[in-house]
Order: structure tokens, then sequence, then C-alpha cells
């Protein structure tokens, strides 16, 4: 379980597992478990961005907020610049917010509309008590100069402020208290088009200026594709597939990844007809019930293209047709095997598909 | 649509989301609407329903299907047109299906409004809907309630209720935006196979470039309330002639290309109540002039007689260069 980072790790994650009981009916009786995270193993280097992507439900917001202890893991184990925090008592934990901090993907919700952006900004300096009040005052302005915003706007309050100039006044408060790691939870995926350009141009040069470094999560893959060094892509709870984003993009190996990237519409009316998409047929799975064997099977065309070859003993799979034993039975590990360094997949049978 | 004029009047004075828009779309054709949040693509949209919310009124132009124009005609009629000749898809497939009603009563209410079939015969029909847009299990799916399905089947149900009277233009607004990039794919691939063999002339309203790049026959970009550029799509990525255009296909990321920096366009869209004077555009424009804040730039042909685009200097902006980054005059803000 040693995706390479490029670089010492700053963050190591193994075996992250999160479940979520489910109650149902009058006492609240535990109906199920969903398990949101399960099992997720990555590190992130000093001065890299990891992006995490993945489609809704998969578990990468979950993932973001255990490592950030915003939320308690079931089991695993988080390591920031080599020191396990899962375990942190209060106080211990309140030093290492000053470490890590979060952008959040809607600036409408996340920026407390009863504040001036001054306050919303110095919160985080005054929480841990870093806050003098001449100095800060300057700080703050600078800071909000630093995002692209005017030292005017301090004494303004959110709704003055349109989506793309208050996700900066998010990115001046996650930058304020100088972090080393900056969770990026979907940071741009409510902003308009021309907007999304702007906020990723300044993550960009405050990560260059500060040796951020960054977990980029998202479900726009080009956009994932353009901030990041790594990629991991996560399905139901679990990494599938991880590699530098070149490599990823050129050889996917896991279906699924292999699916995604085919389903995204290229901006460019003379590439990629729409036959040579790759469809996946049915929806994901009710997370309450997770597929036996590899979670993607029941969806999965690999498997069918490999039950249809007729050298695997095949069994009807979860979603109704032909697929190898393995697949219905075997959970597959994150492994290496031999493809381009540090690219891992979690696939049985595996193998690079070109994607049109 | 005809030098369409939307208004609203508002406290804070009048918002005009829709400011003279024309186009046309022929059957079996698609027509991509592209814009961002406020740039009036939606309410454009629902007054071809006649559905604009009050206090939003059609000030002046026209809405023609088949001819007859839908403007002005009352109520009564109006309805007989909506649902039957034209459908229409939403964004937010949740809050467009009723939650205390099963599905497949949904699709044969939508069917026997329009049609004269008894229940049963409606019921039919609202299982063989279901299952042509790909559910499966139709007869036993019709039985249940929205919340029972998954986000992208909610949308094929609501692709069902709009093709359920055969229509003969199908407006999708945003019609994939809430769901997953996988399910996207599988509920396009549905909308052409459905285009294609029903002949529906198909108005896809969206922000994404490249499902224009993928669906679309023609494109029309608006940006305040107007066009400024209504071309064929091959015209429309190979040469953008608009500067919002050009800023708008430079500042996406992209899967097939490198690209070491984005190019934002600068500021952010303008509020419809304070239009900028003279084009639109010019507080963003990196290559504004005096003429540009002073005179409003008119739709002509470009190059070509097809190629429309509204910019004073559509013709002599610098080849291909990218608009230079934080350009333009600052937005008071």
């Amino acid at each position: 379980m040693n995706s390479k980072p490029h670089g010492a790790p700053l963050l190591e994650v193994e075996r992250l597992v999160k479940h979520f009981p489910v109650g149902q009916g009058l006492l609240n009786r535990t109906a199920g478990t969903v398990r949101a995270v399960d099992g997720v193993s990555f590190a992130i280097g000093r001065g890299e961005t990891l992006g995490l992507v993945g489609e809704s439900g998969c578990g990468k917001s979950t993932t973001a907020r255990l490592v950030l202890r915003l939320i308690e893991p079931t089991s695993g184990s988080i390591r920031f610049e080599g020191r396990e925090i899962t375990k942190l008592g209060r106080k211990e934990l309140r030093k290492l917010r000053r470490e890590m901090q979060i952008v959040f993907q809607d600036p409408y919700d996340s920026l407390n509309p009863r504040m001036t952006v001054r306050r919303i900004v110095a919160e985080p300096l005054v929480a841990h008590g870093v806050y003098e009040r001449d100095a800060g005052r300057i700080f703050v302005e600078e800071l909000l100069q630093r995002v692209g915003l005017n030292a005017e706007h301090a004494d303004r309050y959110p709704h003055q402020f349109s989506g793309g100039q208050r996700q900066r006044i998010g990115v001046a408060r996650a930058l304020a208290l100088r972090p080393r790691l900056i969770v990026c939870d979907e940071p741009v995926s409510t902003l308009d088009v021309s907007i999304q350009a702007q906020i990723i141009n300044l993550l960009e040069d405050l990560q260059e200026e500060f040796d951020l470094t960054y977990l980029f999560i998202a479900h726009d893959l080009a956009v994932v594709r353009h901030i990041s060094d790594r990629i991991a892509v996560m399905y139901l709870g679990a990494i599938v597939e991880v590699a530098d984003k070149l490599e990823l993009y050129k050889n996917p190996l896991h279906p699924y990844t292999q699916a995604l990237l085919s389903a995204v519409p290229a901006p460019d009316p003379a590439r990629k007809p729409q036959s040579e998409r790759i469809i996946l047929r049915r929806d994901p799975p009710n997370p309450l019930e997770l597929p036996k064997g590899c979670r993607f099977h029941p969806r999965c065309f690999r498997a069918e293209e490999v039950a249809a070859a007729g050298n695997e003993e095949s069994v009807v799979g979860g979603g109704g047709h032909l697929v190898p034993r393995r697949c219905a039975e075997e959970e597959p590990a994150l492994d290496a095997r031999g493809w381009g360094p540090g690219h891992e997949t979690a696939c049985h049978f595996a193998e690079v598909r070109t994607v049109p | 649509m005809s030098d369409l004029y939307v208004q609203f009047k508002t406290d804070l004075g009048i918002v005009r989301a829709v400011d003279g828009v024309s186009y046309t779309v022929a059957p079996g054709e698609t027509l991509a609407v592209v814009g961002e949040s406020g740039s009036g693509k939606t309410v454009g949209a629902l007054s071809v329903m006649g559905l604009v919310p009050p206090p939003g009124r059609i000030v002046s132009g026209s809405v023609r299907l088949g001819g007859k124009d839908l403007v002005g005609i009352p109520e009564e009629e109006l309805r007989r047109v909506r649902g039957k000749s034209i459908g229409m898809i939403f964004q937010d497939p949740l809050s467009a299906l009723n939650p205390v009603m099963r599905v497949g009563r949904q699709i044969s209410e939508a069917v026997r409004i329009h049609q004269a079939v008894s229940r049963r015969q409606a019921k039919t029909r609202a299982v063989e809907l279901l299952d042509l847009v790909g559910i499966p299990n139709a007869a036993a799916r019709a039985d249940q309630y929205p919340h029972e399905f998954s986000g992208g089947m909610r949308q094929r149900v609501l692709i069902a209720i709009a093709i359920a009277n055969n229509p003969s233009v199908l407006i999708a607004d945003e019609p994939t935006t809430a769901l997953d990039v996988t399910i996207q794919a599988q509920i396009l691939d549905l909308l052409k196979t459905l285009q294609q063999s029903y002949g529906m002339a198909l108005v896809l309203i969206t922000h994404d470039f490249g499902l224009v790049a993928e669906q679309a026959d023609r494109v029309l970009v608006m940006y305040a309330g107007r066009v400024v550029e209504y071309a064929e799509v091959d015209l429309i990525y190979k040469t953008p002639l608009h500067p919002y255009t050009l800023g708008l296909i430079a500042s996406v990321p992209r899967l097939d290309v490198d690209r070491e920096r984005l190019t934002p366009i600068a500021g952010h869209p303008p509020s419809l109540i304070h239009v900028p004077s003279g084009c639109a555009f010019h507080p963003r424009c990196p290559w504004v002039k005096q003429l540009c804040l002073e005179t409003t730039p008119s739709l002509n042909a470009g190059a070509r007689a097809s190629h429309l685009v509204s910019c004073h200097f559509a013709g002599s902006l610098p080849e291909r260069s990218p608009p230079r980054e934080g350009g333009g005059i600052r937005q008071r803000g």
C-alpha cells in the first residue's frame, strides 16, 4: 500500500475506515451500515497536490473530513509529518488544526452572513489566540489583497460579493494561519466557468508562494487533471486506481477510470465520435449493500469481456451478467503489478485501454 | 424566437433578463444555448413555454412554433401547446417531480392531459415510456415514488414525461448538471437516440462547452441577456469571433490538452439591472476600446453569412492571442 508521493510525505493515510450506522424505525435500531470510506490508503508529499476524484457518494468528502479529524474514523491511521493524529487529544488537535485547513465547496453556505469579511478572515487567528489588534488589521487586509480582493472589502458582508469573490474570501480564511496542508473540497464546482479559472490559478499561485500541500477533491476530471500532480480515483468508498496524472490519463487501467474518462465530453467537435464512448449500464449500487467481491463488478464491462472470452471460470454476478468468479467473490487489492512507477490499481483483470 | 425582450420589474430596477434574442431551430436539429448564470438562457427557455414567473413578462417579440405565434395567446390555448408540442426537461430532477405521486401516474397524467385515452391506456403508455427511456422492470417501477429512484433514473422519468406526447420541440435546461459524469453519458446517449427516432428539435441549455461540442449542430452564446455569437458548432470552436466566446473556450481546463496555466476572463458577470453601457462585455474585455463603452454592437455576419457576432472589432481582434490575465477595466464591486 504505497502510493508513492513526490518527496517526503506530509500526510500518510493507511487503511482508513469510516462506517456510518443507519438507524431505522421508532427505536432507531441500526438497520445497516454505510461503508462510506472502506480501507483507503494514500500519501501526499510536501508541496504536492493529490487529486481525489469520484462521483457523488464515493466517500471523497468523508475522506477529507476524516483527514482533518472533523469526524472520527472507525479505524485506520492518519499520520501528519510522521505523527499519528487519530489518537490526539483536544489540546493537541487544536494545535494541529493550525497546520491543516479546508476550503469548502459552496462559498454561499460556508461564510457567516452576519460577519464582516474582516471577522471571517480573522476568526481562525482569534480562535487560536494569535490575533493582535493593529497588526491583525493589516495582516487581514494584506491577505485579502493577496487573494485578489481589496483592503476596502474588509468591512463588507458576504452577500455583497459574487460567487468567485466569496470563494476568494474562503481561501483567505484558510490561508490565515499559514497552514501546511489545505484540503480543497470541490472549491470551484459551484462557480461559473469564467470564474473557475481565476480560482484555480489563485490556488496554484498560493501553493508556490506558501509551499502548500493540497488534497484536491473534485468530480470534474479536467479540473483535477489541471491542478494535480497525482490522482486517486475513488469508487464506493475505496481507491480503485492511483497514478501520476499524465500516466493516469494516458494509460488508465481500471475499467471505472476508463469509463469516467470516456464519459467526459471533449470541448472539440472534431474529436471523439460518441459511438466509441464507454457507457456504463446501471446506476451505482445502494451503499447499504456493497457488492461482494470487486465493488465495481455489477457495472463492469471488462468483467463481462473476460467472462465472454471463456478462459476464466464464470458466474452470474451482482449485475445479472456473467463475470469471472474472482470478480464476484474476491475483492481485488490496490497493487502495482509492474505498471508504470507509482501506478496502482485494484482490478483482477486490469489492462490499459486508451480512451478515445 | 424573434427579437424577444423579457423584463422583471423589481424594487431595485428593471432586470433585463432577455434583451432582444432571436433564434430558430429546425426539426431534428440541436441548438445549444450557452452562457453563465444570469445570462438569460433559462428565462429565454421559459418564455417559449409561456412560463416566465411574475413579475417577469415578455415585453415584446415573438415565439413562433410552426408559424404560429405563442406570445400573447390565451393561457388556455398555451396549455394545449405546453407539454404537447413542446416538452421541457429541467436541471433538478427531484424538485420537478411530485414526491407523493407514483411515477407511473405522473407520466400517465401527462398523457391524459393531451390525449383522449382511458386511464388504463395511459398507464400502459406510461410503462412503455419508462421502458423506452431505459428503466429496467418498467411495470414494477411505475408503481414506485420518486424517492425510490436515483438521480439518473429520475431524469429518465422526466424525459419520459417530456416526450409523452411526441413533442416537436424539446427544451432541455442543464439536463445533466446535477448528475454524475457516467450517468450524464447515459442520459445524453438517450436524448440523442430519442431525438433521432422522433425528429425532435432540441434546445439544449448548458454552460458546459464539452456538451456543446458533442451534442449541438448550432450554438448561441449569450451574455447579459443578449446574443453575442451564433453559428454552426464547428465555427464556434475553430474560429470563435467574440472575445467572450474566446475567453470561455480558453478558460476551461481540458482532458485532451495540457495547459500550463488557464487564462480566465477577468471580473465577473454583470448585474442585469445595471448592464454596462455599450457592449455589456466591455468591462471584462481585454481588447476594449472607447467605442465599446459608447455603442452597443449589433449582431452581424462575420466572415461567413451564417456566423453572427456582436462585437465592434470581431474581424480585427489579434489572431488567437490570449486575453491578458487580470485585464479589462476593474469592476467596481
